[in-house]
C-alpha cells in the first residue's frame, strides 16, 4: 500500500524547508566546499594559475608542521584544563546557587554577570589586569608584599597559557553553573529526606545522589563546552593574539591567518577541516556515552 | 497598507531624482569627512559612500580579501597598507593606474610610498599618506646628563643604562614589540641597520647573515642581557609602547610620528614639551640609519562597476588638497613632497621638515607577494629568540628555512 501524507505532515515540512534551505546555504555548501577545497593547492597569490589537485598532500604537510602541531597540543591542553577547571567551580556555584538563602536574587546575578559579557571585551578587560606596568591584579600582589617584580603574566610563554585558562574559566565557568543548576532542580526532594533518615551524610548524599543524577545533564553541560573552547578564538585574539612566539595560538586562529591573512586557501580548509573532524569525534564519543547514560538512568 | 504605499512610492522618486548619480563604496582607513565634502562640492554626480574598516590592520587585509575573493562588486575602491599591493596585483583583483597618471603627476609622490605601490612595472594605488618609524628622546633627561641623541643602537643601550641607573623606575627603550605587524617593522629597522635583508632584488632569501645574526642579538640583549626594556615588552603594542614613554618612564620611544601629537597633549602626556625627535639610531657607524616605510594607498577594485569613477575620486583623495587636510586636522605624513614646506603643514607638524630625508629615504619592508605570512615567520621565530625558546642562530636559522620553504627555494 502507498502511504499518502496527511495534509499536517504536509504543513510540518512545508514549514520545515526554510530553515532546510538555510541550512544548505550557510553550513552544509561552506562545509564540503572546504573539504573539498582541502585536497588542493590553491592560493590568492596564484589565482590566475588556478588550483592544482594534490591529494592527501595538505593533510600530509599539516602533521609535519611545528606551527600546526604546536597549536594543536595548545589547544587540546588549554581544552582539558580549562573544561575541567570550569565543571568543578561550575558544580560549586551551582549547589550554592541552588540552596535557599537570603540574597539569592543577587548571588545568582553575581555568579551570571562574566557570561553576560562579549567575549572580545573581556578578553581586553583580563589584558589590562593582567598588564605588567599597569595591570590591576601586579599591583593588589606587591601592595600585599606577596611579590617583589611584576608577574609577566602575558609575555611569559606558560604564564600566558595559564592567563587564558584563567580568563576563560571565569568568562564560562556561569554557562556551566547555570546548565547544572537546571540539572539539580530535576533531582527530587524527597530521595535527600529519605537518604537523611536512613543516616547518611551530606557527602554521601552528594557522591552517591546528587552526582549520579547530575551525569546526563553534566555530559551535555561538557560536551557543549569541550566543543566550543576546542575552537577558540575570540578570547585569544584578544588576550595575547596567539603570543608570545605562538605559545598561544589556537587551531583556529592559526586556520583563521592561514586562510585570510596569508591567502593560503588550500592549507587552511585542510586545517578547518581536521578541526571540524576532531570536534565531530568529540561530539560522537559523548552522544554514545549519553546515550548509554539515559538507556540506564 | 495605504501608508506603506505612499511610502514606496516617495522612496521612488528621491531615487528617481539621482538616479544619474554614481555611488562609490569607499572601505576607508582615517579620512577627515571635509574631503569626502569638498570632492562632491566639485563632482556633484559622485556620491561617496564611507564604510569602516576594522581597526586591526590583519583583519583590515582579513576583509579586503575576502570581498576580493568574491568578486563582490559593491566595493569600489580601499584604503590599502604598504605591504598589499604584490598580494592583490599577483592575484589580479585590483584595477592598474599607470595610464592615468603623467610622468610629472607621478613625480609630485615620495619614492618610497610610490614605489611600495609598483609591481612588476606598473602601479596599483595611490599614496595618499606616509610614515617613518622614529626615534622620541626625552629632551629635558638628556640635557640633564649631558648626553648626545644616541647615533647607534649600542650607544642607546649605553645612554640607557646610565639615565636607568640614576633614575629609578626608569627604562630605556620601548617599542612595539609583540607578535604582530608592528614587530616587524621594529625588527627590520634593526637588521637593515646592521645591513641584513631578507630577499635580494630577485627575490632570493638571503635573511641567513651575519648581519642579521648581529641585529638579533642586539635586540635580544636590549631584553635579557641590558634590560632596558620595559617589562612585558614581548606583548607591546603601539599603544603599550607609547603608554609607558608618555607616563615618564623611558627615555627612548620607537614610534610612527602619529604619536607626536597625543605627546603634546597634556591629558594623556605627562612629558609634554620635554620630546624630541630624531632618525633612529645606526647599527654600523659609518652607516646609515633605516625607517620602515608605513602609510596607506588608496586602490581600485577590479570588480567595480565605476572604475572611472573610482579613478577620478581616487586621484583626488590622494592629490594636493586632501593630502593638505589630512596633515592639517589628523596628522597624517603628506606623500606628496611639496608639502613638507607648506607653512600650515609645519605649523601643525614643524618637525617634519628636519625629518624630511626620513621620509624621503624610509625603507620598504620584503616586496612578495607571500609578504604576510613572510612576515608571520620573522614575528614568531623573533619572539621564540625573546622569551628565550631559541638561541639567536636557531632562530635565524629556522626564519631562514621557513621562508625558503614558502617561495619554494629549495
Amino acid at each position: 500500500m502507498k502511504y499518502k501524507m496527511n495534509k499536517r505532515e504536509k504543513m510540518g515540512y512545508i514549514f520545515l524547508l526554510p530553515s532546510i534551505v538555510l541550512m544548505l546555504a550557510f553550513i552544509i555548501y561552506p562545509v564540503i566546499n572546504t573539504v573539498y577545497l582541502s585536497f588542493f593547492n590553491y592560493r590568492i597569490q596564484t589565482l590566475s594559475m588556478g588550483k592544482t589537485f594534490v591529494g592527501l598532500n595538505n593533510y600530509r604537510m599539516a602533521f609535519n608542521d611545528p606551527n600546526f602541531l604546536d597549536a594543536i597540543s595548545f589547544t587540546l591542553i588549554f581544552t582539558v584544563v580549562a573544561v575541567t577547571l570550569e565543571t568543578i567551580i561550575g558544580v560549586m556555584f551551582a549547589l550554592i546557587m541552588n540552596k535557599k538563602m537570603p540574597g539569592q536574587g543577587i548571588i545568582r546575578t553575581a555568579v551570571l554577570i562574566p557570561w553576560a559579557i562579549p567575549t572580545i571585551i573581556s578578553g581586553l578587560m583580563w589584558k589590562f589586569m593582567y598588564s605588567e606596568q599597569y595591570g590591576v591584579i601586579n599591583y593588589i600582589f606587591q601592595k600585599l608584599m606577596i611579590i617583589q617584580e611584576p608577574i609577566p603574566w602575558l609575555s611569559d610563554a606558560f604564564l600566558a597559557g595559564v592567563a587564558t585558562i584563567i580568563a576563560d574559566v571565569w568568562k564560562t565557568t556561569p554557562y556551566m553553573s547555570l546548565l547544572i543548576l537546571s540539572g539539580l532542580q530535576t533531582i527530587p526532594q524527597n530521595l535527600y529526606e529519605a537518604s537523611s533518615i536512613d543516616g547518611a551524610t551530606k557527602r554521601q548524599q552528594f557522591f552517591k545522589i546528587t552526582l549520579p543524577l547530575l551525569k546526563p545533564v553534566l555530559s551535555v553541560a561538557i560536551l557543549f563546552r569541550v566543543i566550543a573552547t576546542f575552537r577558540i578564538y575570540d578570547l585569544v585574539a584578544a588576550l595575547t593574539n596567539g603570543g608570545p612566539a605562538n605559545a598561544t595560538q589556537s587551531l583556529t586562529l592559526y586556520t583563521i591567518r592561514t586562510y585570510f591573512n596569508f591567502g593560503n586557501i588550500g592549507y587552511g580548509s585542510t586545517l578547518a577541516t581536521i578541526t571540524l573532524l576532531i570536534s565531530l569525534l568529540i561530539s560522537l564519543l559523548f552522544l554514545k556515552s549519553l546515550r548509554a547514560k539515559l538507556e540506564k538512568v | 497598507m495605504k501608508k506603506l504605499g505612499i511610502f514606496l512610492l516617495f522612496i521612488m522618486l528621491v531615487t528617481g531624482l539621482f538616479g544619474q548619480q554614481v555611488v562609490l563604496n569607499y572601505y576607508y582607513n582615517a579620512i577627515d569627512r571635509s574631503i569626502i565634502e569638498l570632492f562632491e562640492a566639485q563632482n556633484p554626480d559622485i556620491k561617496i559612500n564611507l564604510v569602516e574598516m576594522p581597526e586591526n590592520t590583519n583583519q583590515k587585509l582579513q576583509l579586503i580579501q575576502t570581498i576580493l575573493f568574491a568578486k563582490d562588486s559593491s566595493m569600489d575602491l580601499f584604503d590599502a597598507d604598504v605591504t598589499w599591493a604584490p598580494i592583490f596585483s599577483s592575484a589580479g583583483w585590483v584595477a592598474p593606474l599607470s595610464k592615468h597618471f603623467s610622468d610629472i603627476e607621478l613625480d609630485a609622490y615620495l619614492p618610497g610610498p610610490l614605489n611600495s605601490v609598483t609591481y612588476n612595472d606598473e602601479i596599483w594605488g595611490i599614496p595618499y599618506r606616509t610614515d617613518a618609524g622614529i626615534l622620541y628622546y626625552r629632551k629635558d633627561l638628556l640635557e640633564k646628563y649631558n648626553k648626545p641623541v644616541p647615533e647607534t643602537w649600542e650607544e642607546l643601550v649605553e645612554t640607557s643604562k646610565y639615565i636607568m641607573v640614576r633614575e629609578p623606575g626608569m627604562k630605556g627603550l620601548s617599542g612595539s614589540w609583540a607578535q604582530f605587524e608592528g614587530l616587524t617593522c621594529n625588527l627590520m629597522e634593526i637588521v637593515w641597520s646592521y645591513g641584513g635583508e631578507v630577499l635580494d632584488e630577485n627575490g632570493k632569501v638571503i635573511i641567513n647573515s651575519k648581519e642579521t645574526l648581529e641585529a638579533l642579538k642586539m635586540m635580544d640583549d636590549m631584553i635579557s642581557k641590558h634590560r632596558i626594556m620595559p617589562d612585558g615588552i614581548v606583548n607591546f603594542y603601539s599603544g603599550d609602547a607609547r603608554a609607558v614613554f608618555f607616563a615618564g618612564n623611558s627615555v627612548f620611544l620607537r614610534d610612527w610620528p602619529t604619536g607626536w601629537l597625543n605627546s603634546q597633549n597634556p591629558s594623556v602626556s605627562k612629558i609634554v614639551g620635554k620630546v624630541g625627535i630624531s632618525d633612529l639610531p645606526k647599527g654600523d657607524p659609518m652607516g646609515r640609519s633605516y625607517s620602515t616605510l608605513g602609510g596607506w594607498q588608496v586602490m581600485v577594485s577590479e570588480y567595480s562597476k565605476n572604475k572611472e569613477a573610482a579613478i577620478r575620486f581616487a586621484k583626488f583623495r590622494a592629490g594636493l588638497q586632501a593630502q593638505k587636510i589630512g596633515a592639517v586636522n589628523l596628522s597624517h605624513i603628506p606623500a606628496l613632497k611639496s608639502l613638507y614646506s607648506d607653512l600650515d603643514v609645519l605649523a601643525k607638524m614643524p618637525f617634519i621638515q628636519d625629518m624630511y630625508p626620513a621620509f624621503y629615504s624610509a625603507y620598504p619592508r620584503p616586496k612578495s607577494p607571500y609578504y604576510a605570512e613572510i612576515s608571520n615567520i620573522l614575528q614568531t621565530e623573533t619572539q621564540m629568540m625573546f622569551v628565550g625558546r631559541k638561541t639567536p642562530e636557531r632562530a635565524l636559522r629556522d626564519m631562514e628555512f621557513q621562508i625558503k620553504m614558502l617561495l619554494g627555494q629549495f
